[in-house]
Order: structure tokens, then C-alpha cells, then sequence
């Protein structure tokens, strides 16, 4: 019954920032089964970034092992600056299909329909980022992250600064669009809340490890870690009489 | 909702008349010479002879035809000039984008070394240079060209380090492509406009000095002609014959500011400093990063 | 200080015919806090900008008048407006510990601009205290890299509150913090609104943190006032009828 693993990080040890620098992970194990998306929490800082790029394979390891498909889409934070420029957005979208080996025209294919998926209008598929308005763009972000199929996702942060209307809407449209792709997804955050609506397991980064990995509603009831604690106690939650007590310290 | 500041569309009235006479002067000096061959007058004497019936420009001290002699040493110059600035751009560019992806104390000391050079006096060299090898276009071309890649390489060096950083390189890097992919397919096609546009910024520059090499006779050898041989003609008889200097010296000012000019309104269009390269960034019309996803 | 605070027929044009702002009226209530809720689009930033009399360097065209005590500011004219910028409306900026340069002392920073040094030296000891932070000798000789981001965030949360303002705007305060520092910023900022008295608007589309800071809720749609009253009413999806942001952000609270 088990599902193949389509990510695979086993006691991973990492300095990103050069020979010199302190490790950001350390005996780092995470596995991702395919069709399961999880969401990695952490404070600012903790090394989730370097988390994600580690499963990308673009760093070299100290330690430890990374088995990673070769398809990977990846969901930036800032659309507007993750595209290149003079590129218009269907050559964009297009772009990991071809790097994955697809000839042309089937990748051409693809990224046309799955744009047509989240409904960006065919008018704007030969324009260029900067004539897009942000919410097209992390639609186009979207495609371009699904178009070849990918075995693995990655997400960094890619509702960091909408508003809560916008962050639903990418949610849910992520959800409908991976139903039926069923690829892994590694989603992170700092928002238990998107982590929540978002992934069906949580994953919590703590001293360069995962310390802690359960349902949302588990973490919530019996966190066992100190970050999660943290992340819980300073969780305001949308209710009056709560939210003011704990501003006041209770 | 197009950027703005990319310049308009078109050609206005200015840009063509410039465009005309960048590129009608390029025609006229690379085929002129071949229509209107610059013989000796007939006669003893040879005769300075001003504007007149057979010779637009009058002639000059050998009494050649004034415009003849113009159109060859416009080629001269031109030849020069494009030959120096091609060899500039090749060694600036491999060598400034090495210097830009290179690690930061190999980038340091690249970069020192261009800096030291920078500050050697050229003129110096290039007489040195002149004296060992005698006077010769060859050796012109090669001189200028290598004084003129190291500001080049500067441009090159500063557009890959400026690049580097960008996200859509990493989001690149993250989709599964090599670091020689990400290169080839979204950096250097970059570097494209900077470059152009400093290579149309030097090519005045690089023409400037050949001819006024020639003007104090470390350049080009007679019967050949350049630009800056035809202006110390004209320096000479002055007073006896001014329509040399003017038809010279004007004729060289009016091409090389419409070359100047041309190029500013080429990186104006392209969205390029002039003198630094940097590529400027046209911000998305109003929107931050906010927006509904469903729009 | 405390004072009374009145925005009247308030339309803000940018590039189209289409109003960004329009509103009729908005008096918060002096010396509470007011937050100002709505998506990305509503007109939440430019009621900010207004208020501080930013418009007129923002390329927007305005009608309307700010009435600040006894003063009546028109939102279209720069100049009625020298000597109130800055002095009596003040401005909190996102990611607030960003805002000092490492090369000199922090009080210094703090205390940039403001040139009434009476005034400041009154208040200045207590907002220190009520914000948690060192006293005003230790800060003149200390730089901002001895202190923690926590720190420097009440710090400058603190010169927001000097000289005595009428108006605090914060314009989104807490977006791209992490919660812990979220906490800490709505803490202090609810404690220096107390002591000094002020009348604050809090704009924001987090309406989590608006339940815990609200005196009064005012939610913006599209330019206008949707709707306009009690935080426990508004904010609660089970009792009002949900506006859009309010569902999300309730279906985003869920399991919590």
C-alpha cells in the first residue's frame, strides 16, 4: 500500500552560506509520499528556505542524502520578480516542461491548457510579466509550477502579505488543481493558519531538524516542541475575548 | 498596463534625420571611395582649389577632390573605430562576465587589475607602440582595442554581478535547471543591451582617438587618409584654405554627435544607463504584490 | 494628546474616474484604537495616506478635509498642512526595527525631526518604560546593533508616539513579521496608545490581530465603508453576516 516516497531527505547537513559559515541543518530528515502535501513550519530564519532548496538539490550536503524527482515545479513568493523579465508568460510556463526533456510541441500543449486551467485569458499569454496585474501573475506562477506534471512541489511561502480572501483563493485553486495531478508537495510557512488549510500533515523546523510531525489539529492539542509552542502561544485567534487576553498576557 | 518610460514607438522626426546620418555617412564611407577615386588634378602645381565647378568641397593642399578624400578617411576612421570596438567588446565581455560569476576574491582581483590598467596613461603606450612597429591601420586598431575593453569589461562585469542575484535566476535553478542553462537562456541574452548600447556610447570615443592620432601623425601613413590627417591638412592652410578644416572638422562633428545621439536614444529605448550599463527596471504599472487570485 | 479626529467627504482619485476612496464620514473615536480592515484594493493604504496628508506628493487627486482638533485640513493642498505632518499626525511604517541606520547612537534616530525638545523630554521617560526599553541616557550612547529586532521594533514604535501626537496612522504594522513579533508589536502599541492617549488607526487585512487590538472596526470594500462598528460583532462570523474577508479569515482559522 505504501505509496512511493517522491521525496526523500535523509540526515541532511547543510551550510548554505559557504565553508565558513554555521550549519542551518542538521541531522535533517523528512520524506514526502506522493499525492501528500505538508506544510513546514518555523520562525523566521530557521532554515526553511534553505529546506526547500536543499530538496532541489542546489546545495551541496555535508552530510546526509537528497532524492528529489527531476520534475520539480516550484511556487516563489513574489511572482513578479520570479519570471524572467523579456520572457512572455506562456515561453515562462513552458519553460519546466523543456527542461525536463519534453520535446516542444507537448510541452507547448501542456502549459497552454493548464493556463487555460486557471483561467488567464489567452490575451495574456505572449505578454510580459510586468503587463500582468499580481493576481495573474500568481496564477501564471501556478501553471507554471504544474504545467509539466511534476512529481514534487515546492512552495515558498507564496501567500506571504495576501490578504485573507486572496490566500484562500490560492489555496483552494491549488487544491483543485492538484487533485488531479497528485503530485507531492513540501508547502512552507510561517502561518499555522495556511498551514493548516493547506497541508494535511505539519511538519515543525527546529535546530536545523524536524522535531515534531503531525495533523494540524495534533500540533494544536499537544505540541511537543519548543517552536510549536512558541508558534501556538503567539497564534491570535479570530475571536475577541481570546485574542484581547492574550495580548494581555494571560 | 504596459510599462511606461520605455520610450514611445516609432520614429520621430529627430531619430530619423540622426538614423540618416549615422547610417548614410556608414554607407557613403564604405562604398564612397569606390564612385569618386581621389586622383591627382592634372597639372604642375598642384593647386589647393576651393568649392567650385567639379569639386563640391573644393580640393585639397595635393588638389585632390575635397569629398573624395572625406569619404576615404570617413572610412578609415570608421574602419578603425568598428575593428577596435569589435575586439573591445570580445575581451571586455569574456573577461568582465568571467570577473561577475567568478568568486568574490578572484572577482576582486580582476577587477583591481582593470582598475590599474585603466590608470596608465595610453597615449604613452600607443607611441611607444608606434615607434617599435612603425605606423600602420593594424597596429591602430589593435592599440585602441586594447585600452577600450577595460571600461567594457567593467559594464560586462557589472551587469553578470548585478544579475546574479536576480530571483527568476534561482527560480530557474529550482525548477531543475543546470547552472549552465540558467546562464546561457536567462543572463547573458541580458547582458545583450547594456553592451550594445556602451559599444555605440565607445565607437565616437574609439573614432576620436584614431583620428587625432592621425592628427599628430602617429596614425594612419599617406596616401591613406583619415579623418585626422585631412584635419591637420586643414590646421595647416587655414588661412590659405579653409574649406579643408571646415569640410573636415564639420563633417566629423556633425557624424559623431549624431552617432552620440542615436546611441542615447538607444538606451533610452532599451532601458539602459548610458555610462554604467545598468539595466534599469520598469516597474509594473501600480501594483505591488497583493491581488486577488481570481481577477 | 487626545483629540477629536474627523475625516468629511473624502474622494480620492488616481489614474481613472473611479474613485479609490469615498467616504462620506469617519470619525474614530479620540484616545481608541480604529482599525481599518479590507482586502488588497479597498482603499485601506490611501485612507492612511490621507490622513497623513500624503496625498498631494502621491499623485492623487483629492476632495475632502481632515478636521484634527480645531484645525480643517483640505486633503488636496501640501501647504495647510506644514507644521501638522509630523508634528501632530505621526506615522508607524512596516517592519518598524528596520527604520535605524547601525552608524549612530539609537536615541538620536528616535528623537530625528523632532525639534520640541520640552515636550519630549516629558513623555519620553514614560513611553520608555511603558515600552520596555533602557532609559534615555543608556540609549544616547548605545547603538542599534547591542539591541535584539524585538528591541529596536519598540524603539521605533516609541518615536511614533513623540512629541505628543494627536494621530497615530500604522499602515499594515505587522505584515511579514512572524507572530511572535506580531504579539510583541500589538502589545507595545496598545500600551504607548493607552499612555499617551492618542486616537490610532490600524490598518490591516489580518482581522485576527484586529480582534485582539480593535476599540472599533471599520471595513473597506472597493473604496467605501461595507460596514462600520463593534470588533465582537464584526469579527465574529458566527453572529454577522460574513463579509468575504471575514469567512476567509475564519476558514483559515479553523482548526486553531
Amino acid at each position: 500500500m505504501s505509496a512511493p516516497n517522491v521525496l526523500q531527505i535523509s540526515d541532511a547537513a547543510v551550510r548554505p552560506a559557504g565553508p565558513e559559515s554555521p550549519l542551518v541543518l542538521q541531522g535533517f530528515t523528512l520524506s514526502i509520499f506522493a499525492g501528500e502535501i505538508v506544510a513546514l513550519v518555523g520562525p523566521s530564519g530557521a532554515g526553511k528556505t534553505t529546506a526547500l532548496r536543499a530538496a532541489a538539490g542546489l546545495l551541496t550536503l555535508e552530510e546526509g542524502t537528497v532524492r528529489a524527482p527531476k520534475r520539480l515545479g516550484y511556487l516563489p513568493q513574489h511572482p513578479l520578480t520570479a519570471f524572467d523579465p523579456r520572457w512572455s508568460v506562456l515561453r515562462s510556463v513552458t519553460e519546466p516542461a523543456l527542461l525536463a526533456g519534453a520535446i516542444k510541441g507537448d510541452a507547448l500543449e501542456k502549459a497552454k491548457r493548464t493556463l487555460e486551467s486557471l483561467r488567464l485569458s489567452d490575451m495574456l499569454w505572449e505578454r510580459r510579466p510586468a503587463a500582468l496585474s499580481g493576481g495573474q501573475l500568481r496564477r501564471a506562477a501556478i501553471a507554471r509550477a504544474l504545467a509539466a506534471d511534476p512529481g514534487l512541489i515546492l512552495a515558498d511561502e507564496p501567500t506571504a502579505g495576501l490578504d485573507p480572501v486572496a490566500t484562500l483563493q490560492l489555496v483552494d485553486l491549488f487544491h483543485q488543481l492538484t487533485e488531479s495531478r497528485n503530485p507531492g508537495v513540501l508547502w512552507v510557512t510561517h502561518d499555522l493558519g495556511v498551514a493548516a488549510a493547506v497541508a494535511e500533515r505539519v511538519l515543525v523546523l527546529e535546530g536545523g531538524r524536524i522535531v515534531e510531525s503531525a495533523t494540524m489539529e495534533q500540533l494544536a492539542a499537544q505540541p511537543r516542541s519548543e517552536t510549536a509552542r512558541s508558534l501556538l502561544e503567539s497564534w491570535l485567534p479570530l475571536d475577541v475575548a481570546r485574542a484581547r487576553s492574550m495580548l494581555s498576557g494571560n | 498596463m504596459s510599462p511606461s518610460g520605455a520610450g514611445s514607438s516609432g520614429i520621430t522626426p529627430l531619430n530619423a534625420l540622426l538614423l540618416i546620418i549615422v547610417i548614410g555617412g556608414a554607407v557613403a564611407a564604405v562604398f564612397g571611395p569606390q564612385l569618386l577615386p581621389s586622383q591627382l588634378a592634372g597639372g604642375i602645381e598642384p593647386l589647393a582649389l576651393p568649392p567650385g565647378a567639379g569639386h563640391l568641397l573644393g580640393t585639397d593642399s595635393l588638389g585632390r577632390d575635397m569629398l573624395a578624400r572625406l569619404l576615404e578617411g570617413m572610412r578609415t576612421t570608421l574602419f578603425v573605430g568598428l575593428a577596435a570596438t569589435l575586439l573591445a567588446l570580445v575581451i571586455g565581455t569574456l573577461y568582465g562576465a568571467a570577473a561577475g560569476l567568478a568568486g568574490p576574491r578572484a572577482d576582486e582581483t580582476m577587477m583591481r587589475g582593470v582598475d590599474v590598467a585603466l590608470a596608465l596613461p595610453f597615449m604613452i603606450l600607443v607611441i611607444l607602440l608606434v615607434s617599435l612597429f612603425g605606423r600602420s591601420m593594424l597596429l591602430l586598431f589593435i592599440a585602441l582595442g586594447l585600452v577600450a575593453w577595460l571600461p567594457l569589461a567593467r559594464v560586462a562585469r557589472a551587469g553578470v554581478h548585478n544579475l546574479r542575484e536576480e530571483p527568476y535566476l534561482e527560480a530557474a535553478r529550482m525548477m531543475g535547471g543546470s547552472r549552465g542553462y540558467v546562464l546561457r537562456a536567462h543572463l547573458f541574452p541580458q547582458l545583450g543591451a547594456p553592451l550594445a548600447v556602451y559599444a555605440t556610447w565607445m565607437l565616437p570615443v574609439v573614432m576620436m582617438q584614431e583620428a587625432f592620432l592621425s592628427f599628430l601623425g602617429l596614425g594612419v601613413a599617406p596616401p591613406r587618409a583619415s579623418w585626422g590627417t585631412l584635419i591637420a591638412d586643414g590646421v595647416a592652410r587655414i588661412e590659405t584654405a579653409p574649406w579643408i578644416l571646415l569640410s573636415a572638422g564639420g563633417s566629423l562633428a556633425l557624424w559623431l554627435i549624431a552617432l552620440h545621439l542615436a546611441g542615447e536614444r538607444l538606451a533610452r529605448r532599451l532601458n539602459v544607463h548610458r555610462t554604467t550599463g545598468a539595466l534599469e527596471r520598469t516597474t509594473a504599472a501600480g501594483e505591488p504584490d497583493g491581488g486577488e487570485a481570481t481577477a | 494628546m487626545t483629540a477629536g479626529m474627523k475625516l468629511t467627504d473624502v474622494r480620492v482619485y488616481y489614474s481613472s474616474s473611479e474613485p479609490v476612496l469615498d467616504l462620506p464620514i469617519l470619525e474614530p473615536e479620540p484616545g481608541k484604537i480604529t482599525v481599518i480592515a479590507g482586502p488588497t484594493g479597498s482603499g485601506k493604504s490611501t485612507l492612511g495616506h490621507a490622513v497623513a496628508g500624503l496625498l498631494p506628493f502621491m499623485g492623487a487627486r483629492a476632495v475632502g478635509t481632515l478636521h484634527l482638533g480645531e484645525h480643517a485640513l483640505p486633503l488636496d493642498s501640501a501647504k495647510k498642512w506644514r507644521g501638522i505632518c509630523g508634528k501632530l499626525v505621526r506615522w508607524i511604517p512596516q517592519e518598524p526595527a528596520r527604520a535605524f541606520t547601525a552608524t549612530r547612537p539609537l536615541l538620536g534616530q528616535m528623537l530625528e525631526g523632532i525639534d520640541d525638545d520640552l515636550k519630549v523630554n516629558e513623555q519620553l521617560v514614560t513611553l520608555l518604560e511603558v515600552a520596555g526599553l533602557p532609559d534615555p541616557p543608556e540609549l544616547s550612547r548605545s547603538y542599534p546593533f547591542e539591541f535584539s529586532g524585538g528591541m529596536l521594533q519598540r524603539a521605533a514604535l516609541v518615536s511614533a508616539f513623540l512629541p505628543d501626537p494627536m494621530i497615530v496612522v500604522a499602515d499594515e504594522p505587522t505584515a511579514h513579521l512572524d507572530p511572535p513579533r506580531s504579539l510583541d508589536l500589538a502589545r507595545t502599541v496598545t500600551r504607548l496608545v493607552r499612555q499617551a492617549s492618542v486616537t490610532l488607526l490600524w490598518i490591516t487585512h489580518d482581522l485576527r490581530m484586529a480582534s485582539a487590538v480593535a476599540d472599533h472596526v471599520v471595513f473597506l470594500s472597493e473604496g467605501r465603508i461595507e460596514a462600520e462598528g463593534e470588533p465582537g460583532l464584526l469579527l465574529d462570523p458566527s453572529r454577522y453576516e460574513p463579509l468575504p474577508i471575514v469567512y476567509a479569515s475564519a476558514r483559515l482559522a479553523q482548526p486553531l
